[in-house]
């Protein structure tokens, strides 16, 4: 068994450019996807303001606090070039009876010319309602002092008393929280942990996969008839590929904390936990695939298929929360990259314990367990030409 | 001969029927399954279903609450019973209609709260601290302002819900400082310019003001860019399929030739006569062809299945032959470095790991819209990024002339890597001779 698993790593020596090559990628695909370090990326929107009424300055103010989008004023031409180099998604045209529709009418209507036709301009739709809310609600009040008070104090000290009531005396605040009283972080370690999952998978399985080459070159019919036997080398193949392949993650991880914050050193005992059952469990697919194909060039081309739609499907690139579909989600539950993404935020972000994360830890233990022992069980009774 | 052995490569890629079917079927299913995922995210009228939060009530409601400096004043009962938070939160606010379809809400301990987050059931966990009946009661009754908070628990695995609980409970605090502040403006401008006597009816006012606010319209009229079609989640994913598995139609031929060196095939056709050059351009062919076959299918399966909708046909063909034409370069190029190496790794890590990281960058996984502006810079470096903006661009029924720079792109990639296989096989060719 030693020699076995001896043999492996010094196949591993020979391939230790091709691991450092795909951490090195992962981490730079990392930090493009994330926006650099910053993770602060705002989509730019273009305001085309065709009103000279002062009330649209207090309405542009309005969407300029906006934490989702970066609104700038431009001209109607400048904004569609903007537009057609996607530049900017989308451009707001304010009319010129926008104070008339505003104040006197009782439906204000806004022009919204976007590229694309997705649930961030259902965001943006929403910002534009409440903001054109906001805007007209205080104009109103303001006219309601005036009216209460007979029109005997002008309109510019009850607006500038509003003014400053709003902005250091209001009542009612509100604060946002996760569970463990820790402010919100943004979205980054959610592209970090998607992303970290998504990219080691492949070397984990290409590491297991290794086994297909030996049966393509031939040294798989020779091994088998060592006293070394099938279930020892495989065995032995899967020990090194599980403990480069949590090397890796883990490696990512710390290198990932050190280079975007990421916070994963905080909590490496319970990362490593979830890190460990993701392997084991990727290494129980790449067992079963294995053994349904003939050869590395079969495993070549249904690895990255599989693994990309499992990631999708897993909430890797994007959260499960935006797909409605209830097939697809039942299949969610059937990736491990959907319970290690969401053992590793609930970690992560959430500050969960792992006694909170139980049910993602059985789920990635089983899905390794049922598929490696049926791997195991198909390859032994496959008779390789 | 030329022919022949074109027929011979496409045999042999024939002859794999489970390698060819998964190389053809697979992008058919992956893009399925993205199309029908997105397709409520691709709908600018994007509908989530009704979901839950908890709320946790840390205060009583009693039936009066003292106002302090202002015992002896007489205000009206009806007044004191319906100015405490509980009555404004509940009954005015979180049990009308409107916010019931989009969220249920059900009261719980602080602790049952943090339990049902855990455990993913709920979305948000909003929490009125003790004094906060008391506090709306006095904010509105009294002429003091009694600084309150109102805490909302993220559930992080539902952001996007939680962020509509925070947004809603946020409105909520807006139209309360709204009507707090005016009522305090007033108090204190009419204060200050001894108008007290005169303000009556504020009631009433605020009323109107209430009415006018929920029978306002706000209309916005979304449309796309003048002459441009809008893409949905069906079309893009097509198009983004499409160009992802053309990389690895690429990477899967990468070993052509390197079969024919282990199976020595190579050496025969060498001593038989046929030249290398005509090899590789057999090579070339097949991948090409196989280019072919894969838009073929994929085009043909969104087109009648997807009912997705291509744009002018001559403008496809046009742009699925420049693809072709790039993608069998690349194919080449890297079954050239294959056969040098004479080792698979190559094929590995570009299948691996390359080919997913050059599709993210072309917006095959995510479109580059929505992500950092580095992002949409670096789409044009990778050629996949290109063919998918052109597929793109003639969904959008843009002419051939508007999508210049995307062809001017593919042809220096073209030029590119058919400059590096000559270099790859002259400098192979300089380490035969010398051996």
């Amino acid at each position: 068994m030693l020699r076995a698993i001896k043999m492996q790593m010094i196949k591993l020596k020979h391939q230790y450019k091709i691991i450092l090559a795909m951490m090195g990628l992962t981490i730079l695909m990392i930090f493009l996807f994330s926006g650099g370090q910053g993770g602060d990326y705002q989509e730019k929107i273009g305001i085309v303001n065709q009103s000279d009424a002062e009330i649209t300055e207090n309405f542009i103010n309005s969407l300029r606090q906006s934490q989702q989008y970066d609104y700038v004023v431009a001209t109607e031409k400048e904004a569609i070039e903007k537009l057609e180099a996607s530049e900017m998604v989308a451009m707001i045209k304010i009319p010129v009876t926008f104070k008339e529709d505003l104040l006197l009418k009782d439906e204000i209507t806004i022009s919204l010319t976007s590229i694309k036709s997705d649930i961030s301009m259902s965001l943006l739709e929403n910002e534009i309602k409440e903001s054109i809310n906001l805007v007209r609600s205080s104009e109103s009040i303001i006219h309601l002092i005036d009216k209460s008070l007979k029109h005997e104090v002008k309109l510019d000290v009850i607006r500038e008393n509003y003014d400053k009531h709003w902005l250091y005396k209001k009542p009612l605040s509100i604060s946002e929280e996760t569970i463990n009283n820790n402010q919100v972080r943004n979205n980054l370690n959610h592209s970090i942990i998607g992303f970290i999952i998504l990219f080691v998978s492949y070397s984990i399985v290409y590491g297991i996969a290794d086994l297909l080459e030996d049966i393509d070159l031939r040294t798989w019919h020779r091994m088998i008839v060592s006293p070394l036997g099938k279930n020892r080398l495989i065995l032995a193949n899967s020990l090194v590929s599980f403990f480069t392949g949590f090397i890796q993650i883990i490696l990512v991880f710390i290198i990932s904390d050190f280079l975007f914050n990421a916070n994963f050193s905080e909590n490496i005992f319970q990362v490593s936990i979830v890190a460990a059952l993701y392997v084991f469990s990727l290494m129980g697919i790449a067992t079963f695939v294995i053994s349904t194909v003939n050869s590395f060039k079969q495993m070549d081309a249904l690895t990255p298929i599989v693994l990309t739609s499992m990631a999708m499907l897993g909430g890797c690139l994007w959260p499960l929360e935006i797909v409605n579909s209830k097939i697809l989600l039942f299949l969610a539950n059937l990736t491990p990259h959907k319970w290690a993404v969401s053992g590793l935020k609930k970690i992560m972000i959430s500050q969960f314990s792992l006694e909170d994360i139980i049910l993602e830890l059985s789920v990635l233990g089983i899905i390794g367990l049922v598929f490696y022992l049926v791997g195991l069980y198909r390859i032994n009774k496959k008779v390789y030409y | 001969m030329f022919i022949k052995m074109i027929i011979k490569d496409l045999k042999l890629v024939f002859q794999d029927k489970e390698y060819l079917l998964i190389v053809i079927l697979m992008p058919i299913v992956l893009s399925s399954i993205l199309s029908f995922a997105l397709q409520s995210a691709f709908q600018s009228t994007y509908q989530i279903d009704q979901f839950k939060i908890g709320v946790v009530k840390e205060y009583t409601v009693e039936e009066n609450y003292e106002i302090p400096f202002m015992g002896n004043i007489d205000i009206d009962r009806d007044v004191l019973e319906s100015a405490n938070g509980d009555n404004i939160f509940f009954d005015n606010f979180l049990d009308q209609e409107e916010i019931q379809e989009i969220m249920s809400y059900e009261i719980l301990t602080y602790d049952q709260g943090i339990q049902k987050i855990k455990d993913n059931k709920i979305s948000a966990l909003v929490v009125l601290d003790e004094n906060f009946s008391k506090d709306i009661f006095l904010n509105f009754v009294s002429p003091f302002r009694k600084a309150m908070n109102i805490r909302v628990i993220k559930n992080e695995s539902k952001s996007i819900t939680s962020n509509i609980t925070y947004d809603i409970i946020s409105g909520f605090n807006t139209r309360m400082n709204q009507m707090i502040i005016s009522k305090n403006v007033l108090i204190e401008l009419a204060a200050e310019n001894d108008l007290l006597s005169s303000i009556n009816d504020i009631e009433s006012r605020l009323t109107t003001f209430n009415d006018s606010l929920e029978n306002y319209e706000v209309i916005v009229d979304e449309k796309g860019i003048e002459n441009k079609k809008t893409i949905d989640s069906k079309s893009y994913y097509s198009a983004a399929m499409l160009a992802m598995f053309l990389l690895f139609v690429a990477g899967n031929s990468s070993t052509l030739l390197l079969d024919e060196k282990r199976s020595m095939t190579y050496d025969r056709m060498i001593v038989s006569g046929i030249s290398k050059s005509e090899i590789l351009m057999g090579k070339y062919i097949t991948i090409f062809l196989l280019v072919l076959l894969e838009s073929s299918v994929m085009i043909g399966y969104s087109t009648y299945i997807l009912k997705v909708q291509w744009g002018s046909l001559a403008k496809l063909l046009f742009v699925v032959l420049a693809a072709g034409i790039t993608v069998a370069s690349f194919g080449l190029m890297i079954s050239i470095i294959t056969f040098n190496n004479n080792n698979r790794k190559l094929t590995v890590l570009l299948n691996s790991v390359i080919f997913q990281i050059l599709a993210a960058l072309g917006g095959s996984f995510i479109p580059v819209e929505a992500l950092p502006w580095i992002m949409q810079k670096l789409r044009y470096v990778p050629f996949n990024g290109v063919i998918l903006k052109l597929l793109l661009n003639t969904m959008q029924g843009l002419s051939l002339h508007e999508s210049f720079f995307e062809f001017a792109l593919l042809g220096l990639n073209t030029l590119l890597f058919l400059s590096i296989s000559y270099l790859l096989i002259r400098k192979e060719g300089k380490h035969a001779k010398g051996h």
